[in-house]
């Protein structure tokens, strides 16, 4: 009964055509059902399976595609209803779309899983097409389908291999990310390592460097359990390691001999892995160093190309860090270097400094020299010129006996005052060179001072100085004489030159086994800032021109120095000074 | 003709006394100062202005540039010859140079009284 149905079906559909051409001529409608019999012959052969349904499903035409597609004849499909094509998981997906045909919702073509005679699911591209009456009621559906599971297996596979293509492109991109900036060749293998090695779904690894005698040393391992003399270098070609190495290429090993690799340490207990996979890092076509990842699964191929390619960039982050390391040391020597020079010129420049203000010191110690040696000569000089003008003129009242010896006595005052300059600066440069010689004799200070005051009485009349001296009897000691007037005369004078017109107190007495000898005056005194500065070479401290070579205080210090004595000054500007000379009685 | 006024500053009492004594020698009345201090003090005293300052450099007190320039900030003074008495040759960080000159010691007799005559005949 159904294929009575179909058959009139199939019957109106032609009748369907023919009368939507009625108008036309006799000729014209020979020629109409000619194309007619063409198409049906093209829709009969074509390879697509071609299928025509009534809304309920019924299956009224199958072509010879659907027949080679589905594997059912023509015969069982005409007595099928389309449902049966359609693996029950997409039958709901398929009434829901005719219900939308139906509806007369716009349908575009479709990917759809059909199911075969024998029950094989394939993929299909469904096109339909509305079989709608001369009264505009839809009658039927005709599906076009193509077969596509071979393209959308091809499909999957490239997909496939794009996702893993990715990963790997993804895994070496985060590789080249980590390694970023890690200059420290031991970090940058730990790096490498705890990327690999889950990367690879390996367990353990193990990062070689290319040490400078060309040797492989083991810098770092992943879950590697350190033993016994596995920190030894490996030789180019020696074991798997060095056989990478020599042969710049990489090996995979699938059935990893039981204890040849170490076993991986892990809490779980200690198990051998099955697949060993050793790659050498080339720079350059050189080999700079080689990683060995163990696992308990197996390496693919496709794992060992992804670690050949990601090699590359291991060895230019690896040479970057031997090279940062040897630019860094470079950088330390040169550091260190300059540092050395910068201290070097610094010191220069501090001899340079002292140089310089030695040298002007001498320069300025030559002026007063020169100044304190031409006094007495220019008085010489005058006088010799004077002497001999009166000779010449005959004067004889200029040469009396009396006038001759004040002659005399002051050519001789300043002959003294010339050879005392000249013994200053003598004893100034024996002191320097350390040959200041000493005289020590047993004698009583007292009278020495009391005679340096007396040969200073005419200057003392002159400066208007009033002298008082307190004194002990007599102060025995062993000294040098000569030495110690020196330094009497000295603060004597200094004395009168910086306190004119003023009270001068001397003290003389014992203190604990030690001579004690105070000058104080009342003069203009030394500030606080200058006292340390007084005992040295060339110093005069005064604004004031006076004479002298400034070398007075030092000789007296020295000489005081050479008794193991010591000199102590105090003073207040504008108020005075006070020295204190203390020396032992016995050396 | 009156007697010419030259003074003489100078620290050293053997030089000063010298100099006193040949200048004298020549019939000029000498007034001596010990340094640049007295003799500012002297000149402020003294009717007559010299007619010629011999002025030593190094001198306690009151130096002789310091001197110099004292003495040519008075206008009454400013035109006094000064000849100093240098023992390190001609100076030259002295800015007022006007009628100023230089005697080098030990001092050439000669030239002392040479330069006595230009400045005071």
């Amino acid at each position: 009964m159904r294929k009575k149905a179909v058959k009139k079906n199939k019957a109106s559909v032609v009748k369907l055509s023919v009368k939507t051409k009625s108008n036309k001529t006799i000729s014209n409608k020979l020629e109409l059902l000619e194309k007619i019999r063409w198409m049906t012959m093209v829709i009969q052969d074509s390879n697509d399976a071609i299928i025509f349904q009534d809304l309920n499903g019924n299956i009224l035409a199958w072509n010879h595609g659907a027949e080679k597609i589905y594997g059912h004849s023509e015969v069982e499909a005409l007595s099928m209803n389309i449902a049966e094509t359609i693996p029950i998981e997409y039958q709901e997906e398929a009434r829901k779309f005719i219900t939308s045909l139906k509806n007369g919702e716009l349908v575009l073509p479709l990917e759809a899983k059909r199911k075969t005679k024998y029950g094989k699911i394939v993929d299909m591209l469904i096109t339909h097409t509305k079989l709608i009456t001369d009264k505009g009621m839809l009658a039927g559906i005709v599906t076009t389908g193509r077969d596509i599971t071979e393209r959308k297996q091809s499909e999957a596979g490239l997909r496939e291999k794009f996702r893993e293509l990715e990963y790997l492109r993804e895994g070496q991109i985060a590789l080249s990310e980590r390694m970023r900036g890690e200059q420290n060749i031991f970090r940058l293998g730990q790096i490498i390592l705890r990327h690999l090695v889950p990367f690879t779904n390996a367990q353990v690894g193990a990062f070689y460097l290319v040490s400078s005698e060309k040797k492989l040393k083991r810098i770092c391992g992943h879950a590697f359990r350190k033993t016994e003399g596995i920190e030894k270098n490996i030789e180019f070609g020696e074991g798997l390691i060095g056989q990478a190495a020599s042969e710049k290429r990489s090996l995979l090993i699938k059935n990893v001999p039981e204890n040849y690799f170490n076993k991986i340490h892990s809490d779980l207990g200690e198990m051998s892995p099955k697949s060993l996979l050793i790659f050498p890092i080339i720079y350059e076509n050189e080999v700079n160093g080689v990683i060995e990842l163990g696992s308990f699964y197996s390496f693919s191929e496709y794992q060992r190309a992804f670690l050949d390619h990601v090699s590359e960039s291991i060895g230019i982050a690896i040479n970057s860090s031997i090279v940062h390391k040897k630019v860094q040391n470079l950088l330390e020597r040169f550091k260190a270097l300059n540092a050395e020079l910068q201290a070097q010129q610094a010191e220069l420049k501090v001899a340079n400094k002292e140089l310089e203000s030695a040298v002007n010191v001498r320069d300025e110690f030559m002026s007063i020299a020169g100044h304190e040696l031409k006094t007495p000569l220019t008085f010489l000089k005058l006088q010799s010129e004077i002497r001999k003008r009166n000779l010449e003129k005959e004067n004889i009242t200029a040469f009396t006996n009396e006038k001759l010896l004040k002659m005399f006595d002051s050519d001789h005052k300043q002959i003294e005052r010339i050879t005392r300059l000249i013994d200053d600066m003598l004893d100034v440069s024996r002191i320097s060179s350390g040959k200041l010689s000493m005289n020590y004799e047993e004698f009583d200070i007292c009278p020495l001072v009391y005679e340096v005051v007396e040969r200073h009485h005419e200057q003392l009349i002159f400066s208007g100085n009033k002298i008082e001296i307190s004194s002990v009897e007599s102060v025995y000691g062993r000294w040098d004489k000569f030495r110690l007037e020196q330094v009497i005369t000295n603060l004597l004078t200094n004395a009168i030159r910086y306190g004119p017109g003023k009270i001068i107190k001397i003290k003389i007495g014992i203190e604990q086994n030690e001579a004690v000898i105070v000058i104080l005056d009342q003069g203009i005194g030394i500030a606080e800032e200058n006292l340390a500065r007084i005992f040295l070479k060339f110093e005069r401290v005064t604004g004031m021109e006076v004479g002298g070579l400034g070398l007075g205080l030092y000789i007296v210090a020295q000489i005081i120095e050479a008794h193991h004595g010591s000199i102590k000054v105090e003073s207040q500007l504008g108020r005075g000074s006070s020295f204190t000379i203390k020396l032992p009685l016995t050396l | 003709m009156a007697k010419q006024h030259i003074l003489v500053v100078e620290d050293d009492l053997g030089i000063r006394e010298s100099l006193v004594e040949v200048l004298e020698g020549e019939g000029f009345i000498i007034i001596a100062a010990r340094d640049g201090f007295e003799a500012l003090e002297k000149l402020k005293q003294q009717p007559i202005l010299p007619c010629w300052i011999l002025l030593d450099i190094m001198m306690p007190r009151m130096n002789g540039k310091d001197c110099l320039a004292a003495i040519r900030s008075n206008p009454e003074w400013e035109n006094i010859p000064i000849t100093f008495l240098s023992a390190a040759g001609r100076i030259e960080d002295i800015s007022i140079m006007h009628k100023v000159d230089f005697l080098n010691k030990p001092i050439d007799l000669d030239v002392l009284l040479a330069s006595s005559k230009l400045h005071c005949c």
